[in-house]
């Protein structure tokens, strides 16, 4: 027979596995985020001026769902993938809200800290906030990108990592970036991009 | 009378041929951030200007006085584009380059700007070169960074001003001339027309 007093020790103890069981399910350390991004487009328009045209992370969500016939835009997400790209760097993806599955690479932020190259991030003792120089690289045709080998522009980003005691691991990215686009298949004009981005919701 | 006439068109022609000249060294205005990480392991700023760099440099280079020197935007500084310098304000000589602005718009490299019809308006991504060891550059072949550059040449009458604007940011890897590594970000801007 179980006392009261066991009873208490019962529930007691379950309420400790579930706790438990909670911090443990929710230990896991994303990957990817939600990259959230603002800013302009610099192009020449039709009368031979530079304008500018406001674009977010929808606007190259939408751009590159056009070049995967994707019609749905709440079935893909663009996230910032932390070492994306090894072992080059880190990774602004479109994937599958679904699966988590990479669909196309958007940009990478790459060779930030690459000594071979005279480049190096400033980083704190404990190794969780950086400062650093990426390089943009951009792999795809569309409005906004263009497929090519060398960098077409930087960002300076802040990363910076945060461990509670049962090891679950926020990460927070913000930066500015800009970068160019020459005229392709999916781009009629030279086009500049600049911004500052964020990271949103923990996706994977 | 018609002396002084003459003497007053000539005055008048030769002030008006001086602001004629299309400048191509200006004053460079920065006002920026380096990190650094310090003695405890923290990453910190510091506020840095213009100033910061010129007086890092003329250290090195043993000049005391720097109303002497200026840093100045030198517009095609070198073959390959734009260069902040280092400059003797007596003699506009070039005493050094502290950063170069590359390679922004380079077919080659799949780069380009975005240009208005008649060539007085422009928006690039330069890339950033630094080519000695001080606090805040380091002698490196590769690009350390970036610039997002506004450039704009207003006329007024034969004179051409040029404006250039920007946000930049590049880095420098430690050498003996800079115990850690840094990071630097900011604004730049033209000051006044010297050369």
């Amino acid at each position: 027979m179980i006392s009261p007093m066991k009873m208490n020790k019962v529930y007691v103890m379950a309420a400790v596995a579930l706790l438990m069981g909670g911090f443990n399910a929710g230990a896991q350390s994303y990957i990817e985020y939600k990259f959230v991004f603002s800013g302009t487009a610099y192009q020449t328009n039709a009368a031979g001026d530079i304008a500018s045209t406001p674009i977010t992370d929808q606007t190259l969500l939408q751009s590159q769902a056009q070049r995967l016939n994707i019609t749905n835009l709440s079935t893909i997400s663009l996230v910032y993938h932390f070492n994306g790209g090894p072992p080059y760097g880190d990774t602004v993806d479109v994937i599958s809200n679904a699966t988590g599955q990479t669909l196309t690479t958007e940009f990478g932020f790459f060779f930030g800290s690459d000594l071979s190259l005279g480049r190096y991030a400033v980083t704190n003792a404990t190794q969780n906030e950086q400062r650093r120089v990426d390089q943009i690289y951009t792999f795809s045709n569309t409005p906004y990108t263009y497929q090519n080998g060398d960098s077409l522009g930087t960002a300076f980003t802040h990363k910076h990592t945060l461990t509670d005691t049962n090891g679950n691991t926020i990460s927070f990215v913000e930066g500015t970036l800009a970068w160019d686009v020459i005229p392709s298949t999916g781009n009629v004009g030279p086009m500049i991009c600049v911004g500052h981005f964020t990271l949103g919701q923990p996706m994977f | 009378m018609k002396t002084f006439s003459i003497t007053a068109t000539i005055l008048v022609f030769v002030a008006c041929n001086l602001s004629a000249q299309t400048y191509h060294e200006y004053k460079f205005i920065f006002s920026g951030t380096a990190y650094k990480t310090n003695a405890a392991g923290n990453i910190v700023a510091t506020h840095i200007t213009d100033q910061t760099l010129l007086a890092d440099r003329a250290r090195q280079g043993n000049i005391t006085d720097l109303a002497t020197i200026s840093l100045v935007y030198h517009l095609n500084g070198n073959e390959l584009g734009d260069t902040i310098d280092i400059i003797s304000n007596a003699t506009g000589q070039t005493l050094t380059t502290e950063l170069a602005f590359y390679f922004g718009s380079d077919g080659g490299l799949g780069r380009t700007a975005v240009t208005n019809l008649v060539q007085t308006q422009e928006r690039r991504v330069d890339y950033i070169y630094t080519f000695n060891n001080s606090t805040y550059t380091y002698a490196n072949s590769d690009s350390v960074g970036a610039a997002f550059t506004y450039k704009s040449f207003v006329k007024r009458g034969k004179e051409t001003n040029a404006v250039v604007t920007g946000t930049m940011s590049w880095d420098a890897i430690p050498t003996e001339a800079n115990a850690g590594p840094v990071v630097c970000t900011g604004t730049f801007s033209l000051g006044r027309p010297m050369f």
